[in-house]
């Protein structure tokens, strides 16, 4: 949802420097739905990618007076986002560590094509991952970061990170080619 | 992903998620509202130290600013040519190893001579024959010019000033000053000074009294001056204040002053403890090197609020009181507590005491003794003595419920107050305890000083017995460093 009235980015983002409560708040509904889709990605339920998504912008808003404004807002933010939702999910990725890749859980339903994959769809089908591989899968193949930085973030060596993009990417296509044999 | 599924699966992840969206923002918006911004959550005591510290650090500022004007008149005066400021007429110099003798003959000497010649001059005096003025003393006993033996160890240099043109040596920032004093009595006793610059010479932490001090002792019957034109006079330059007393030691001064803005509990039998402030301004007497004498005055507010009781104090005054009402004490606690004993008068309302509150504005002098642990270094120090003072203003307030025998469920409230103003001097009767800890800033210290004050006996004119505990944020200017 947008708001009514949609301001121009640049001046939203004027005013937020500026410390304007009131911009604050338009420009958290500009992007609140863009935040979120990151945030879901990462915590695969709406109330922790709520929180998620909150605590992103307020480190956005306290820190928005270094954001140069000559560069896309939504990559800065999006930035923020994927950061606060990898700090927010640090514990559960170093348990998730140790746990064999192996056991696919059950299959998802309502997947009849790629194109009808609606958002609980591929939510739906990211539960089904470990931890740590969606988060790499989602780094690496949606958010577009490098094995490298995936490694500086999660702490983790980029082989294990190449290891388990590879992981998820195996069992999300049997997921889909699962449930496509069995919807089609 | 190579795989082309791999690439449709990325695709549409991205397609959906970059455009997701939900009704929820509002929502969303309200639950970040709950962390953000966050609440300007200024400390209450923090807060309560603003109004105050801002008041007296100006008012401190004012009294700074008037007591700068006369220092720099007499930095002014001190500057002024020599001639009109003869210091000496002569001093004969005798050879001797400890004599210090200066040229008179070179009446246009500047204060910058004496730093010039420092040390060289003394030995020069060993070798090289004096030149006398044409007033010079009797020569037949020589007077002696000695120097105190830390000056001589540091190297440091009495330059004195001979003759009628001489030019009291000044150096501009810092000065240390030689006494010229007879060691016995003389017809004509002449104190005078000689200028020492040491600037690089002498250690500033050197004990004082060594360091800055050079005396000149003429002998027995010896009149070093003429007589008639320096009759038994001191001879530090007119206008020119002496210092010795007051440029002693670390941080230079004997006398310190500082503004301080108190936050504390005040603090007394059945009572609710309160939370009060105040404000005081003080001055530290340096009585030694660790030891300092701080007094000082201080303004502050005082509250106690007993639920349905009085004051212990009072409730021991009524008893008497009710036999009889001799002293003005009793009399006063009894006028408050009126309504509640005088209940069996009135068969219609009984009245209850329900709040009793004291509030006192005082005016406090405290004298303590303040021990510092490392002058030299941090101005951490303990410190205990005693208030006195009065209070500006008392105000006592006596909350009674009446109700009716027969209708219970009917009551009204009255409140009875009794207020004085001055009304009375009390002599140490708080008990001081604290510690502080001193941070430097810009030269000045900035104290964070906690404090317990002791009620040795009952205080205001309802003799409560009260005390109060609490923090002193201090700042004490300590002005420039003086190290002559």
């Amino acid at each position: 949802m947008h708001p009514p009235q949609r301001i121009a980015e640049d001046e939203l983002i004027r005013q937020c420097k500026a410390g304007s409560l009131r911009y604050q708040e338009l420009l958290y509904k500009q992007f609140y739905g863009y935040a979120m889709g990151i945030g879901l990605r990462y915590s695969l339920n709406r109330d922790d990618a709520l929180e998620v998504v909150n605590d992103a912008f307020i480190k956005a808003f306290n820190s928005i007076g270094n954001y140069d404004i000559t560069k896309p807002f939504k990559a800065w933010l999006r930035t923020i986002v994927v950061n606060t939702a990898i700090d927010r999910r640090r514990k559960d990725l170093k348990h998730q560590l140790n746990i064999e890749l192996d056991n696919a859980g059950p299959i998802i339903s309502h997947v009849n094509a790629m194109d009808s994959l609606g958002v609980q769809d591929i939510l739906n089908m990211m539960k089904e991952l470990p931890v740590m591989q969606i988060t790499i899968f989602n780094l690496y193949e949606i958010d577009g970061y490098n094995h490298d930085e995936i490694a500086d973030m999660l702490n983790i060596p980029a082989s294990s990170s190449r290891v388990y993009l590879s992981r998820a990417k195996e069992k999300l296509r049997k997921l889909i080619k699962t449930e496509t044999q069995n919807h089609g | 992903m190579d795989d082309p599924l791999d690439n449709d699966l990325r695709n549409r992840i991205r397609e959906v998620f970059d455009n997701y969206d939900d009704e929820y923002a509002d929502e969303g918006w309200q639950l970040l509202r709950e962390k953000y911004p966050k609440k300007a959550r200024r400390s209450p005591v923090l807060w309560l130290w603003l109004g105050p510290a801002a008041a007296i650090l100006l008012l401190f500022l004012g009294i700074l600013l008037l007591n700068k004007k006369p220092e720099k008149e007499n930095k002014l005066v001190g500057n002024k040519p020599a001639i009109n400021h003869p210091i000496v007429k002569s001093i004969e110099p005798q050879k001797n190893s400890n004599n210090i003798v200066d040229k008179a003959d070179n009446a246009g000497n500047t204060a910058a001579d004496s730093v010039i010649n420092n040390l060289q001059k003394q030995k020069l005096a060993n070798n090289q024959p004096a030149n006398y003025s044409r007033n010079n003393i009797t020569k037949a006993n020589k007077p002696s010019i000695e120097m105190s033996n830390a000056i001589a160890n540091n190297n440091g240099i009495a330059d004195k000033k001979i003759g009628g043109n001489i030019q009291p040596p000044v150096s501009n920032t810092e000065q240390n000053f030689a006494a010229i004093s007879p060691t016995k009595t003389t017809e004509k006793q002449t104190v005078g000074i000689a200028k020492i610059d040491n600037t690089s010479k002498i250690d500033s932490s050197a004990n004082a009294s060594t360091q800055s001090m050079a005396t000149v002792k003429p002998n027995n019957g010896v009149n070093m001056l003429d007589e008639s034109k320096q009759p038994n006079k001191t001879v530090f330059a007119e206008n020119e204040v002496p210092k010795n007393k007051r440029d002693l030691g670390y941080r230079g001064r004997a006398i310190s002053f500082g503004i301080y803005a108190a936050t504390y509990v005040n603090y007394a039998s059945k009572s609710n403890n309160q939370i009060n402030e105040g404000i005081g301004i003080s001055s530290d007497v340096r009585l030694s090197r660790k030891l300092n004498l701080s007094t000082g005055i201080a303004i502050g507010q005082n509250s106690l609020n007993y639920n349905g009781q009085l004051p212990p104090e009072q409730s021991k005054l009524l008893a008497p009181a009710n036999s009889s009402a001799n002293s003005a004490v009793s009399n006063k606690a009894s006028a408050l507590a009126a309504p509640a004993y005088a209940a069996n008068a009135f068969f219609a309302a009984t009245p209850s005491l329900k709040n009793y509150t004291a509030s006192l504005v005082g005016l406090e002098i405290p004298i303590n003794m303040k021990y510092k642990f490392n002058p030299e270094k941090s101005a951490t120090f303990v410190s205990i003595g005693v208030s006195s003072g009065t209070f500006i203003n008392e105000r006592y307030t006596s909350t009674y419920a009446y109700t009716t025998p027969f209708a219970s469920n009917l009551s009204q409230t009255t409140n009875q107050s009794l207020q004085q103003k001055f009304n009375s001097f009390y002599f140490a009767k708080t008990l001081n305890f604290s510690f502080g800890k001193g941070y430097r800033l810009s030269g000045n210290d900035l104290i964070i000083e906690p404090f317990l004050k002791y009620p040795i006996e009952g205080l205001g004119s309802q003799q409560i017995k009260f005390g109060s505990g609490g923090v002193n944020l201090k700042f004490n200017f300590q002005g420039k460093r003086r190290n002559d």
